[in-house]
């Protein structure tokens, strides 16, 4: 191995501590006995945990943020395998302007996203935030993912097993449900995943969403760590760790199955 | 004659089938894009058009009047906090972008070349710092820059230090925060490009002549700049519009565009003047955006 390689390799794994630190850190000091997160570690402890279970703000947290987050995996999932469809599919003039506004919520900032939804809903809709609004807004930025996602499976899918299906004699609404659904179907799980991941960890459109008394699990452990940091924060995060690292072990099964 | 005529009628016939089959597509497809253009148009393109209407609204007594009026615009652009908050926005999107590509382009550049037999555990490795929410990584930064964190502990046990640095609420720790948050941002799209240079044609570089460096800087570099520009505009992007990590790691005097909208929204209610910096930012992004497609056709063009 020559010296270069060995330089590039010591690189990398800076790359890497420097990425996990944080995560590492928080898994670290949920077992750690010391009050103020601090180093040297404390003794190993599991009260932390406990005292977060017994929480029941967080457990509320809990509630709405799996609430919210289902239903706008839902919408943004119905709605972007739709769109998908229709974009791969066909060559229509304003196609491209189109695909980019469908694609346009993932580069825009949160923060307009917020406000603007927010005006929006105190004129039109006569809210000044909660459930409705949260879950219109993660739609929202979810469905590009989505598009994104089912688009490039569809891509790669051969026609002529639909064309089969109907010379063999199923309608369209068969061929599609026998046929086009199973095979996309995949994409449509990944897509998914990751509008309820992008739903789930979402703070910033939920926070400027929520109104006074909604609490989601980031909008709580942003409360929660704003001044002062309780051990049992630590521990509630891990918990939330474990989860999102599930679903991405999960969502790249699902994209890259043996190859 | 009558079988002439025959085959005419099959021929409308036939074309008044496609013409069938055609109107069918396009229903399907007027079916298939109308939820997501209802949705984009009710809750994305009406509410930003309101925000850019309140924008040119007047504000006084905490109350918004309808007005048309630049003031706000003005108020932005030459008041002075306000434009020390502008202009430390962009400044953060420069050295964050830039901490990103120099960080990030070796490990992209080692990822795309290992001959690692398990590179999908490395690249796990990228996703899950991407996809772990922003708020517990940020805080969990919170904790490990404190006076008594981890970082802290290290460095004087090693003995680099020998009093803790004070990182926390100062240009270091948000710095820090916004290069962890968005550095797989930057490397994903590299490795994505470096991976389709054929890596054949460094060695053939070398083979001419060129030494391991300029090989690099003339064969690897060159080819990989679709990726270097796609993972610094969505770098750039992303950290002028950022939020929490300032909010956390930076407090009052490293406040960035997005916690000064929220401000004027939340705490002065003074939404003509939060529309009004919520368009200027808007209009950084697309001016950004518009740029680098430009510079892609360009390349296009140079490319032949």
């Amino acid at each position: 191995m020559s010296v270069r390689e060995i330089i590039l390799k010591i690189w990398v794994a800076l790359v890497y501590i420097f990425l996990f630190a944080p995560i590492v850190m928080v898994i670290i000091m949920s077992f750690s006995s010391s009050k103020y997160s601090t180093f040297p570690l404390g003794e190993f402890t599991l009260k932390w945990y406990k005292s977060a279970v017994e929480d029941q703000n967080l457990f509320t947290a809990v509630k709405n943020s799996i609430f919210i987050s289902l239903t706008a995996t839902a919408g943004a999932t119905c709605i972007g395998t739709l769109a998908a469809m229709g974009f791969v599919r066909n060559r229509f003039r304003a196609k491209e302007i189109l695909n980019t506004l469908f694609l346009s919520p993932m580069i825009i900032p949160e923060i307009i996203i917020g406000i603007a939804l927010l005006s929006f809903a105190t004129i039109f809709l006569k809210m000044q935030g909660g459930f409705l609004l949260i879950v219109i807004g993660h739609t929202l930025i979810g469905l590009p993912f989505v598009l994104t996602v089912v688009s490039s499976r569809l891509h790669g899918f051969d026609r002529s097993l639909e064309e089969a299906a109907m010379d063999l004699g199923a309608n369209e609404m068969i061929t599609f449900r026998r046929i086009t659904l199973p095979l996309i179907m995949p994409g449509i799980v990944a897509g998914a995943l990751l509008a309820f991941t992008i739903s789930f960890d979402n703070f910033l459109i939920t926070y400027l969403l929520a109104g006074p008394k909604l609490m989601t699990i980031p909008v709580e452990i942003y409360s929660m760590v704003r001044f002062e940091i309780n051990p049992k924060i630590h521990a509630f995060s891990s918990f939330i760790i474990m989860i999102s690292v599930t679903l991405i072990i999960i969502h790249q099964k699902i994209v890259k199955p043996k190859e | 004659m009558m079988i002439d005529r025959a085959e005419n009628l099959a021929v409308k016939s036939d074309s008044k089938l496609k013409g069938l089959a055609r109107f069918r597509e396009r229903i399907k497809l007027f079916l298939e894009l109308t939820p997501g253009l209802f949705w984009l148009f009710f809750f994305f393109i009406i509410p930003t058009l309101l925000i850019l209407r309140y924008s040119f609204n007047q504000y006084s007594g905490g109350m918004m009047i309808k007005a048309f009026t630049l003031d706000h615009y003005i108020r932005a652009i030459t008041g002075h906090i306000y434009l020390k908050v502008l202009l430390k926005s962009l400044w953060y999107g420069v050295m964050v972008t830039s901490s990103c590509l120099i960080i990030g382009y070796p490990c992209a550049y080692f990822l795309a070349r290992t001959k690692f037999r398990r590179k999908e555990i490395l690249f796990l490795g990228l996703i899950i710092p991407f996809w772990t929410s922003i708020v517990i990584r940020t805080y969990a930064w919170k904790v490990l820059l404190g006076t008594n964190g981890m970082v802290n502990y290290f460095l004087t046990q090693i003995g680099i230090i020998e009093d803790p640095i004070r990182f926390l609420y100062s240009e270091k720790a948000v710095f820090i925060g916004l290069t962890h948050v968005f550095l797989p941002f930057m490397i994903l799209p590299l490795y994505a490009t470096i991976e389709k240079i054929n890596p054949f044609l460094e060695e053939a570089a070398q083979d001419l002549g060129a030494n391991r460096l300029k090989s690099f800087l003339f064969v690897t570099l060159p080819l990989s700049f679709p990726g270097i520009s796609t993972g610094c505009i969505l770098v750039y992007i992303l950290t002028i519009g950022s939020y929490i990590t300032p909010d956390l790691l930076g407090g009052p005097t490293e406040m960035m565009i997005s916690n000064l909208i929220q401000r004027e929204y939340y705490a002065a209610f003074n939404w003509p003047f939060g529309s009004a910096l919520g368009i200027l930012l808007l209009i950084i992004i697309l001016v950004l955006l518009l740029f680098y497609n430009k510079i892609f056709k360009l390349e296009k063009i140079a490319g032949g």
